[in-house]
Parts: C-alpha cells; sequence; structure tokens
C-alpha cells in the first residue's frame, strides 16, 4: 500500500512561516543586525569622530539596545527552532505510524487441489485439506497407526506365528519322510529297535528326530530373524505411510510458500512505498533540521563578525581596530571594558556583568 | 526137484540208520527199523555206541533225587585256568569229580535248572528266566548277580547268547518279543552305551510269535521263535545297522539248547523235525527238507512227551560232536536220545540217523579237548569207554521188512553167516521173523572170549594176549520158518569193547507163489 502522501505534506505545511527551509530566519537577523549597527552609529558617529564622545554616549546606549533587542530577537529563534523540533518528532511519529500502517501484513489464501490454505493477521495459517485429502489423510494414518503398532507388538507372539507358518510347510514334508522312514525300518525289521546309543531310539529315528529337532531350531531363529525383520519392515511402511498422510499437507505448505512469494511481491511495492515515504520523511526533516542548524551556524558567524566589527580582531600585526576599539581602549576612553562598562552603567568598579563587560574586550 | 538157495547179502545193514517213515517193502536194506545204542562207525557200519564213565563222585550227595546235571560249561580263562560249571538241583557247582556249590549273592534263590551259560569276554554269565542274571568273574567261584541300577535292568531272560561283541538275550517272563542286548563287550550294560533292543512284534511274518532261541551264524543273528525264524544282518552294530535279512516261516525253534551248529550246518529242533539252517538259507526259495525226515513221526512222538512252557521244551537238549561226528539230541521224557550222522546227508537231505537208550543225559556239553560230558542223574559223565557206567548195555539193530525183490514168493531162510567187527564175550540174539511180525524167533550165542591183543599193555604173570586188535567174529546160525517178508535184527550186549556189524549174508530158499 502507498504512504499516506497527503498526511506527510500537511505535517510539513504546519512547520513556521518564519523558519527557512534551511531552518533560519535570515531576514530577520539581518534586520535586526543592521538596526543594530545603526543605532551604534548614530550613538558613536563615524569612527573616526572621536571627538564627540559626549554626544556619541546617547548612541551607545542606544546601540545596546538595540543590540539586546537583536538577542531578544536571537532567543526567539532559539524557540522556534525547539518548537519545530518537536513538531518535527511530531511529524517523524506520524510518519511512523503511517508507515506501520503502510507495512502491516495482509492475511491471503492459497487454495490448490488438495485444499486451501489461509493465513492470519498474526502470522499463523489454516491448512484446509480438502474431504476427499483429509479422509486419505486420515486412512493413511490410520494404516500407519496398524504399523507402529505391529513394530510395538509382541515379537514373542510374531515369531511363534511365523514358526507355525513355517512348520506348517516343512510338516507336509516331515511326515513324507517320517512315513518313508517308517516303511523303511519296518521293511528292514528295524522297527522295533530301542537303543541308549540313540536316545532310546533307532538310528534312523533318532537322524530323523534329529533332523527335525534342527529344522524346527533353524525355523525358530528363522522365525525370529524374520519377526525383527517385518518389524522393520512395518516400521518403515508405517513411516512411509505417515510421511505420505501428509503429503497433501507438505503440498499445500509448498502452495503456501508459492503463495507467500506472490504475497510479497504485492506487499513489498506497499513496504516499499511505506519505507520510501518513511526514508523520505526522514530525509525531510533530517534536511529541515540541518537547515536549521545552518541557520544558527549562520547567526553565530554573523554575531562574531559584528563583534569583530565592533571589537576589533586579530593579534599582533594582524590586529584590526574594531569600531569601538579604535584610539586605545573601549570607545577611545583609555578603557577597559569592564572599566567602560562600570563607568558608563555605573557599577561598582569590577561588579559589571563580565559577559557585559565581555563585549568590551574585558 | 531141489530148489536152488539163493543168497540174499545184507552189507553194512542199517548203514542208512533208521528209517520208519517209508514204506518197508522195497526199502533200501541198508536202512534200519530199529538202531538203538547205535552209531555209524567210522567205516559206514552200524556200531554200537560208546558206553559213558561216570565222573562224579559226590553226585547223591549233591544231587539228591534231583534229574541231576541239567547244564554244563568248560570255561577257560585268560590265564589258561579251565574250570567246569554245572547246575543241577537248583544248585550251580564247579568241579566235574566233586561237584562244589558256587558261592551266590546273599539271598539269591534258584528255583529251576534251565540256566544258559555263556562264557563272554572272560567272564561267566548265568541266564535263566525268573532269576537275575549272574556273573563269574574270570571263572570265580563266587558268582555276583547283575542287579539293576537305574535304567539299567539286566534281562532276567531264558535265553542269551554272546556274539558280535556283546550278549544277547531275550525270552523273560513277561517279554517274549524283544531282543534285548548289552553294551559293547560289558555284559553287566544294558541301558548305556551301546546296548539297545527291538521290538519283534512288528517283524514275526506270521503275527505274533515268542523268542525261544537265538544264534550267532554265517555273520547273522538268528532270532528262532517258535513258528519263525529272523534272520538279522549288521549285528556287529546293531544300533546303526541290525536290517532283517530273512525271515523262514513255518519253521522255528521249539528247544532252546537244540541248536547246535556244525560249521556248516546250524541244526536245531522245531516242529517240524531237525532242521539244518544252512540248508533253509541255500534253499530258501524251496520247501525245507528237515534232516530227521527218516523218523519224523517217532521223533514228533518223542517231542509230544517232553514237558513243555509255551511250547518251548526246555527239557529237550543237544550237542554236536565234531570228534564222534555226530549231533545227539535227547528227549528226557521219553528216555531216548537221536543220535544224528552228520557226515554226509542221505539223498532225501536226511541224516543217517540212530538212537540211544539208557543214557537218558540232562546236559551235554564238549570240551576244549573234543571230549563229550554229559550230565546224568549222578553227575557228569564222559562219551567214552563201551560200558554205561561198567555196566553193560544192549545194542538193537533190526532191519525193516525185505522181501528180497520177490515179494510173491515164500522165502524159507536157510541160514545167517554174520560178519562182525569187534565183540568180546558178547552175548548176542540173533532174531528173525517173517511177515511184519514183532515176534522174531531168536538165536543166542556169544562171541569168542579172546582177548584184545593189548600192545604196549606191560602185563607180567598174566596169560599173554596175542590175537589181533580187532576181533572179527563169523558167526553162522541155521534159521527155521517162511514168509513173504523178513525182518532180521541183532540185539548184543555191549561188553566193554566195540561191536560193529559188517555184513549179514542170508541164505535163504525161494518158494512158490503165494
Amino acid at each position: 500500500m502507498a504512504l499516506n502522501d497527503m498526511a506527510f505534506n500537511q505535517a510539513l505545511q504546519t512547520l513556521p512561516q518564519n523558519i527557512s527551509p534551511t531552518g533560519f530566519n535570515q531576514t530577520a537577523f539581518n534586520q535586526d543586525a543592521q538596526t543594530g549597527a545603526n543605532t551604534l552609529s548614530g550613538m558613536l558617529g563615524t569612527a573616526g569622530a572621536g571627538s564627540n564622545t559626549g554626544g556619541g554616549m546617547g548612541n551607545i546606549l542606544g546601540g545596546l539596545l538595540n543590540l539586546g533587542g537583536a538577542y531578544y530577537s536571537g532567543q526567539e529563534d532559539i524557540k522556534g527552532a525547539q518548537q519545530f523540533g518537536q513538531q518535527a518528532s511530531a511529524a517523524a511519529q506520524q510518519l511512523g505510524q503511517q508507515a506501520i500502517g503502510a507495512s502491516q501484513f495482509k492475511p491471503f489464501t492459497v487454495t490448490t487441489g488438495a485444499g486451501a490454505t489461509t493465513t492470519t493477521p498474526t502470522g499463523g495459517f489454516n491448512l484446509g485439506l480438502s474431504p476427499e485429502q483429509a479422509a486419505m489423510q486420515q486412512q493413511l494414518t490410520q494404516q500407519a497407526g496398524g504399523l507402529f503398532g505391529g513394530v510395538t507388538g509382541d515379537i514373542g507372539q510374531a515369531s511363534q506365528d511365523i514358526y507355525s507358518q513355517i512348520r506348517a510347510l516343512q510338516s507336509p514334508e516331515e511326515e513324507r519322510a517320517r512315513l518313508q522312514m517308517q516303511e523303511n525300518l519296518f521293511a528292514s525289521g528295524r522297527g522295533g529297535i530301542s537303543s541308549a546309543q540313540y536316545g532310546g531310539q533307532g538310528a534312523e529315528e533318532f537322524g530323523y528326530n534329529q533332523a527335525q529337532q534342527e529344522a524346527m531350531n533353524q525355523a525358530a531363529f528363522q522365525a525370529r530373524a524374520m519377526a525383527l525383520s517385518e518389524q522393520e519392515q512395518m516400521l518403515g511402511l508405517g513411516k512411509g505411510l505417515l510421511g505420505q498422510a501428509y503429503v497433501p499437507q507438505q503440498q499445500q505448505l509448498d502452495a503456501l510458500a508459492a503463495g507467500t512469494n506472490l504475497a510479497n511481491i504485492a506487499s513489498t511495492g506497499a513496504r516499499t512505498g511505506a519505507d520510501l515515504q518513511a526514508q523520505l520523511g526522514g530525509t525531510g526533516l533530517e534536511a529541515l533540521l540541518r537547515s536549521y542548524e545552518s541557520g544558527i551556524a549562520g547567526e553565530q558567524t554573523q554575531r562574531n563578525q559584528l563583534i569583530d566589527l565592533l571589537l576589533g580582531s586579530g593579534q599582533g600585526s594582524n590586529a584590526v581596530a574594531g569600531l569601538l576599539t579604535g584610539g586605545g581602549g573601549v570607545l577611545g576612553t583609555e578603557k577597559s571594558g569592564s572599566e567602560f562598562i562600570d563607568d558608563v552603567l555605573g557599577f561598582d568598579k569590577g561588579k559589571a556583568p563580565s559577559w557585559l563587560s565581555g563585549l568590551f574586550g574585558g | 526137484m531141489a530148489q536152488e538157495l539163493r543168497n540174499i547179502t545184507i552189507s553194512a545193514p542199517g548203514f542208512l540208520g533208521i528209517n520208519t517213515q517209508d514204506s518197508p517193502i522195497g526199502l533200501n536194506p541198508a536202512y534200519a527199523s530199529v538202531a538203538d545204542n547205535c552209531v555209524i562207525d567210522q567205516l559206514g557200519r552200524v556200531g554200537a555206541r560208546k558206553g559213558y564213565e561216570l565222573l562224579t563222585t559226590n553226585g547223591p550227595a549233591v544231587l539228591g533225587t534231583s534229574d541231576g546235571i541239567c547244564c554244563i560249561l568248560e570255561f577257560i580263562s585268560r590265564a589258561n585256568v579251565t574250570t567246569v560249571f554245572s547246575a543241577g538241583n537248583n544248585k550251580i557247582f564247579t568241579g566235574i569229580t566233586t561237584l562244589v556249590e558256587v558261592t551266590l549273592p546273599v539271598g539269591y534263590i534258584i528255583t529251576a535248572n534251565d540256566w544258559k551259560m555263556i562264557s563272554f569276554n572272560n567272564n561267566v554269565y548265568f541266564f535263566q528266566v525268573g532269576h537275575a542274571p549272574l556273573i563269574s568273574t574270570a571263572g570265580s567261584t563266587t558268582l555276583t548277580a547283575l542287579t539293576s541300577s537305574g535304567s539299567n535292568v539286566p534281562p532276567a531272560a531264558a535265553e542269551a547268547i554272546a556274539g558280535f561283541g556283546r550278549l544277547w538275550a531275550a525270552d523273560t517272563a513277561t517279554n517274549k518279543y524283544t531282543v534285548y542286548w548289552s553294551s559293547l563287550l560289558d555284559g553287566a550294560d544294558w541301558h548305556g552305551g551301546s546296548s539297545g533292543s527291538i521290538d519283534l512284534t512288528t517283524v514275526w511274518p506270521n503275527g505274533y510269535d515268542e523268542v525261544v532261541a537265538m544264534t550267532e551264524h554265517n555273520g547273522f543273528l538268528l532270532v528262532f521263535g517258535k513258528k519263525n525264524i529272523l534272520v538279522f544282518s549288521g549285528a556287529e552294530s546293531p544300533n546303526a545297522s541290525l536290517t532283517l535279512e530273512d525271515t523262514i516261516e513255518g519253521t522255528g525253534c521249539i528247544a532252546r539248547d537244540s541248536i547246535q551248529s556244525t560249521g556248516t550246518d546250524l541244526i536245531f529242533l522245531s516242529t517240524r523235525g531237525l532242521m539244518s539252517l544252512q540248508r533253509i538259507i541255500q534253499e530258501k526259495s524251496l520247501p525245507l527238507n528237515d534232516i530227521s525226515s527218516n523218523i519224523r513221526t517217532d521223533l514228533l512222538a518223542s517231542l509230544t512227551q517232553e514237558i513243555q512252557a509255551n511250547g518251548h521244551r526246555k527239557a529237550i537238549k543237544g550237542v554236536y560232536s565234531p570228534v564222534d561226528a555226530f549231533y545227539l539230541l535227547a528227549f528226557p521224557e521219553s528216555q531216548v536220545v537221536y543220535c544224528f550222522d552228520v557226515r554226509a546227508p542221505l539223498e532225501n537231505g536226511s541224516f543217517r540217523v540212530t538212537t540211544w537208550s539208557a543214557v537218558n543225559p540232562r546236559g551235554f556239553s564238549v570240551f576244549a579237548d573234543d571230549s563229550l560230558y554229559m550230565g546224568r542223574v549222578n553227575g557228569i559223565v564222559k562219551y567214552d569207554g563201551y560200558l554205561d557206567n561198567e555196566v553193560q548195555y544192549q545194542m538193537r539193530y533190526f532191519s525193516n521188512p525185505t522181501d528180497f525183490d520177490t515179494a510173491a514168493n515164500l522165502k524159507f531162510l536157510k541160514k545167517f553167516n554174520l560178519t562182525i567187527i569187534g565183540g568180546q564175550s558178547t552175548q548176542t540174539t540173533l532174531n528173525w521173523g517173517y511177515d511184519y511180525t514183532s515176534s522174531f524167533q531168536k538165536q543166542e550165542f556169544t562171541f569168542g572170549s579172546s582177548s584184545i591183543a593189548e600192545y604196549g599193555l606191560t602185563e607180567y604173570n598174566t596169560d599173554g594176549e596175542y590175537s589181533a586188535s580187532i576181533i572179527i567174529q563169523t558167526p553162522k546160525v541155521n534159521s527155521t520158518g517162511n514168509g513173504s517178508v523178513v525182518t532180521v535184527g541183532i540185539e548184543a550186549q555191549i561188553n566193554n569193547a566195540s561191536f560193529s556189524i559188517q555184513k549179514i549174508d542170508i541164505h535163504a530158499l525161494l518158494g512158490r507163489l503165494i
């Protein structure tokens, strides 16, 4: 969504009209400075007319008043700058709010053949499978559950079941072999043999029983191994079925990811606009602050120039005499600034404010 | 017109033994109808058997009124010590001259004398039904019982043999269909080792039968039922390879002690007569020929008189004497002994047979020196000499009725010329009769009293005896009467000398046609 440019512009229009886009009222400052200079010039005459000292004293006071007025005007500018800062902060907050509103997530829905996935304003989403897919998932899940039940089933019972199946397969052949053995035994007259050497039976029966027992033992171990293998297979199948059960959801998630990318395209513009608006607003504010700082810096420069004009500047061979300090001492009175102020303003010696005496070089 | 005397010669009379089965008319005159106390001597003549010498001196004291010695076994140990075991009067003895009772296990009671004594692996085993088997270790006179220990129950069997490196036993009081075998070389182990048993109820071809006897012959284990014979091979390893090789139906053994091996034949008594198993094996696809066929009826008649238990005539004893080349079969109840000459069978497959009477042996045994010993009521006797315990005995020979190949003519016997080999002061009676009569006309005579020369014997102060070593007598006896068929007989009292009938020449006058 695009930023609210209108609101931004209105915020900018509410700034003080006497503040230049650079943040400084250059016109007022120049007027005040000119007025002060004229006052001092009126009070003091020209710089070369040092003899008109008495008449120039009144002008000096008028100049001082004008200077105070200029000082006051500067204080007003400072207040205006503070007000501007507060308004700029409010504008920035407003811009932030507007940016938040502009960049806020808008829920969307992704619909595929497997179902519809709906996102929530809080960032979540609901995977909605179609009834067919839900039924399939339930079926696969149940089947997987059944297989998992087999995995955790009684291995002994499973082994016994497999053993019984193996023995059922072996039994017919064993019975045939037994009958063949019995036929051979009785045909050869050995049917009734019982011997301690072969565990109370004949060698053939012993051999048969031994083979049978070996087959049974082998079947038992084989059944055990097969049961374990089947459990592993059931585990694998269960895992496979369970994974397949969640394939529609995974597909939904993949579709959601794809939808999210598409949604991002739509939201990126809004977020970019909001970002740009915020950036531009911030840049405007920053430029306004910088212009105000430049104004203040210019004012400081002009004041220093004025002081230099009045009081001179430089030292040594580079010293330049000011309007007020030319001919020795302040205003040619051969007095120091503090002494001058004390005399002019009637302060007790050394009691004039330093800042005031500083104006005349201390 | 005077008619010509016709000479009829009976050479080697009775040489073919007794024949009471065939019709006497036309029968070979070499057959005899009676040949009692006779044997076929080394020259093929009918001669008197030997007598017996009583060796036991304390017989009446130890045997009492019993039947006497019923079983005899000579045992020679590995140390070459000979011990003769005998049994009688419910006792077991050692010794011959003096019968000494063995030491039985404490409390062991003997109730019968039907022992089967077996020499096996330097020990003597004694088996009898209803009695725990006994063992004499290395011929010891102290017997110990093979008592049961756990599952090891030595069978108290009536029949036991040693063969194939182990003992075999069968016929207990409660089980007459199972053959047991001991462990290898251990007659005391009937449960462990390689011992075993076989139930024969599934083997008998004619259903149920009872084991009467067993023997080892020609590499086979033979199991004799009363009516069947089982031939087993693989007896050297019975548990693994005992296999029924052959089954002989209809012929069994009814007397355990009748079984004797002649080296080539195995002779045993069946309900059909005396049989030779070797022949049966050879001719197993042919009808059986019994070797007693010439006296079959007489033998079976004697058989019926014997006491039997479940068809088993325990008292009947048999023995084979290789030196004398005869097989004796004694019937105690009928007090007759059939003597079968085993040198060669006759044309009909039977053996020449004679009978013995007045001996009435209860047991036989041929010792290592090939002497024949017999158990009698008064002890152990030895078949030797020509007196029965210093008493004369009678030899009897009677021919079958003969018509001299002229059945239609009357015969007038005029004179007998006898040729007798041996004899010494032998009272002899010549018998003749006509037409199947048993009332014979008799003529008694005594052979010469000359004594047989005794070379090598020093008899000082006695009259010298210078005659030949073998006396040949040729008495001549005039006879009377007439008839169509003639029976001739000689009865001789054997008096400490051999007596053989070499020839009988009969001078007869053929009369008119009947």
